[in-house]
């Protein structure tokens, strides 16, 4: 069959709503879109792991510290996850999970911005859990129909375990809102300073984003930046304002038609983050490799390739 | 240095068939089946798991699926196919009564 | 009773609470993925057995559990040495972890016969846990012993180390011969090593590595974590363990 009529079909079992697997032929550009897609999200949750991941060793009492290990633990395993698929994606490209955490550790790959920044205080794990992890999960949700298979049989899975992170980030930011003055100044100040990335988390106005028309069109992605964004604020500005605490933000509202209004969230420092100049950015990949460097002789001896003595 | 693919497959409940549920890198069958526990059952999700490396599975790929459709009538095989018995059953009938 | 039950809950404890600590630590850092989330249920076993443990002193005494694992000071710890150790490499992590859960399995199938019934009880339900923990090390230091090269060097080096803190383990807390005369504990401690030292031969001869199968308990003369005593490790341990649940501690968190 020639491509044009390939692509003529593939398109047609996309448009009947048919779920593309590893094994099906797709437009080079599809698969590279979709990898795109599912190693920044892979990336994402192993990045992910590291700014809750110091406070493993410091939770408060014996339940935190399990139910923080655990949330981390799921985000590793949402990573193994994603890898696996990645991987089987990739194999007409003849790259490996090794070559995706390289490109990761050399800062040739993307991640979400929102793992760049620090998490200073215990309130920033709850923030984590309930506003960073309920935009990921309104962006994650959004892409449960997505056309390709198997990122979508994962999805359902991660849907379900951030659906319990929040629960885990709820109880943390509930407790420290009905907790000491000392408490909730905390829980404020680390709202404060995650509220503009939390904005920038769900990309730039559509108009900027450049491969959305046509990842819509192979339903890759379903829904634009925005109306994502406005979910997010749709669910968690009222939170904020019924815990008693301020949205950074003296001009956020909502119109009649529902539409909420905000500052202008400024996207440069979101196009610094992007491209590798966030706040702990470099610490944060060397940390990675760290890691990956340790590791190696283990894995080596794994896959059969250990020195002779 | 490439770790192999195993494919895991868990059974939730008892007298259910066990499903694909995803795939792990190890570097043999014992540590893929002591890994795939924890990546797939860590909310005690299965109480089974089967674990096989996937250079010993073959799969369906795009050029052979044509080979799994069928191209001429099977109806034959299928219950669809002998709907006219519900005919049959009553003109018989009709027949002896008449 | 009270004060020697105490001292056999709080050194079984602590040692699963210290242990799982530093298991957390690999978390996000271990050498795969895979590996990654093994290790990170290893950790929160290790903890959800001294959390239950604690609980038990709780019932007994009405001392709160977090205050206890959170707030007591290095000479009120009673882990051994071996658990407070940094995490070290990977192989560190495999041989001590095989060689505490050896241990730890003897010394639960010692604590199921406890006259003292809820840690008899509770006992039985940990045992089925740990069994994965067993399979888990097992396999590791199978796979390490067949390396060569940097492999080889490593298990080498760790099976040293760990070596030097195991005496540690079998060290004896206050009020010893009273648990025993009371049942609580069916046997002494140090009573234990002849079963530790089968079971760690039974596992490293096969592998190659009889040479480091030790003959003799040499329990080291000065006191060790049971009696208290411990290295500047655990303080850096507990400093990050405590930092929060010190800055208010009659907060809610």
């Amino acid at each position: 069959m020639e491509d044009k009529d390939r692509l003529l079909e593939f398109e047609e079992r996309i448009a009947r709503g048919e779920k593309i697997e590893a094994e099906d032929w797709m437009p080079q550009e599809y698969r590279k879109q979709a990898l795109r897609l599912i190693l920044t999200h892979a990336n994402s949750e192993i990045m992910g792991a590291l700014p809750e991941g110091e406070w493993i060793t410091r939770a408060p009492t014996l339940q935190r510290k399990l139910a923080v290990l655990a949330k981390v633990q799921d985000e590793v395993g949402h990573a193994q996850l994603l890898y696996r698929v990645a991987e089987d994606l990739a194999v007409p490209l003849g790259k490996t999970r090794e070559d995706f955490l390289a490109d990761l550790i050399e800062g040739r790959a993307k991640f979400h911005n929102v793992f760049s920044y620090p998490a200073p205080t215990w309130a920033d794990v709850g923030v984590i859990a309930f506003f960073v992890d309920g935009a990921a999960l309104v962006t994650q949700s959004a892409l449960l129909e997505t056309s390709y298979g198997p990122y979508a049989r994962i999805l359902k899975r991660i849907c379900s375990e951030e659906a319990v992170h929040l629960k885990h980030g709820e109880d943390i930011v509930l407790t420290l809102a009905g907790g000491t003055p000392a408490q909730r100044a905390m829980l404020q100040d680390g709202i404060n300073r995650w509220w503009r990335p939390l904005l920038h988390f769900f990309g730039p106005p559509d108009q900027d984003s450049p491969n959305l028309e046509q990842a819509k069109r192979w339903k890759i992605r379903i829904k634009t930046n925005e109306e994502l964004r406005q979910q997010f604020l749709n669910r968690y500005v009222p939170k904020i304002w019924g815990m008693g605490l301020q949205v950074p933000d003296p001009h956020i509202r909502k119109d009649e038609d529902g539409v909420w209004h905000y500052s202008d969230p400024g996207w440069d420092e979101f196009w610094q983050v992007i491209q590798g100049h966030g706040p702990l950015t470099r610490e944060r990949l060397a940390l990675r490799r760290l890691a990956h460097d340790g590791g190696q002789w283990v894995r080596a001896l794994l896959a059969g390739e250990v020195e002779v003595a | 240095m490439n770790l192999q693919v195993f494919e895991v497959f868990g059974q939730e409940k008892s007298g259910e068939p066990h499903v694909h549920v995803g795939s792990v890198l190890a570097g043999d069958v014992d540590m893929a089946y002591l890994l795939a526990k924890e990546a797939f059952t860590r909310r005690g999700e299965f109480r089974s798991l089967w674990v096989a490396p996937r250079k010993a599975m073959r799969k369906t790929s795009a050029a052979d699926a044509p080979m799994l459709k069928t191209y001429t009538d099977r109806s034959y095989r299928l219950g669809i196919g002998y709907r006219k018995t519900v005919e049959k059953w009553r003109r018989l009938q009709e027949g002896r009564q008449g | 009773m009270k004060d020697v039950l105490r001292e056999i809950l709080l050194s079984t404890a602590d040692d699963e609470l210290i242990l799982g600590h530093r298991d957390s630590e690999w978390t996000a850092f271990a050498p795969f993925i895979e590996e990654d989330i093994a290790i990170s249920s290893l950790a929160q076993d290790e903890i959800a057995h001294a959390s239950v443990y604690l609980q038990l002193l709780h019932d007994l005494t009405g001392e709160d559990p977090d205050r206890l694992a959170f707030l007591r000071e290095p000479e009120e710890r009673r882990n051994a040495w071996l658990l407070e150790r940094p995490k070290g490499d990977w192989a560190y992590t495999v041989v001590r972890h095989v060689a505490y859960d050896l241990f730890d399995d003897i010394r639960l199938r010692h604590l199921a016969r406890s006259s003292f019934r809820p840690l008899a009880e509770v006992v039985e339900r940990l045992q089925r846990e740990e069994s994965y923990h067993l399979a888990h090390g097992r396999l590791w230091l199978e796979r390490l012993a067949q390396g060569k090269g940097e492999a080889r060097q490593r298990l080498e080096k760790a099976l040293s180390a760990v070596l030097e803190d195991v005496p540690g383990l079998f060290e004896e807390g206050a009020g010893v011969e009273e648990a025993v005369a009371q049942g609580l504990l069916p046997t002494r401690p140090r009573q234990w090593w002849e079963e530790w030292r089968e079971a760690w031969g039974g596992l490293l001869i096969p592998l190659g590595l009889g040479a480091w199968v030790p003959e003799e308990l040499s329990l080291p003369a000065a006191p060790g974590g049971r009696q208290g005593r411990h290295t500047d490790q655990l303080e850096e341990l507990l400093g990050a363990l405590s930092e929060v649940y010190r800055s208010d501690p009659a907060a809610a968190w």
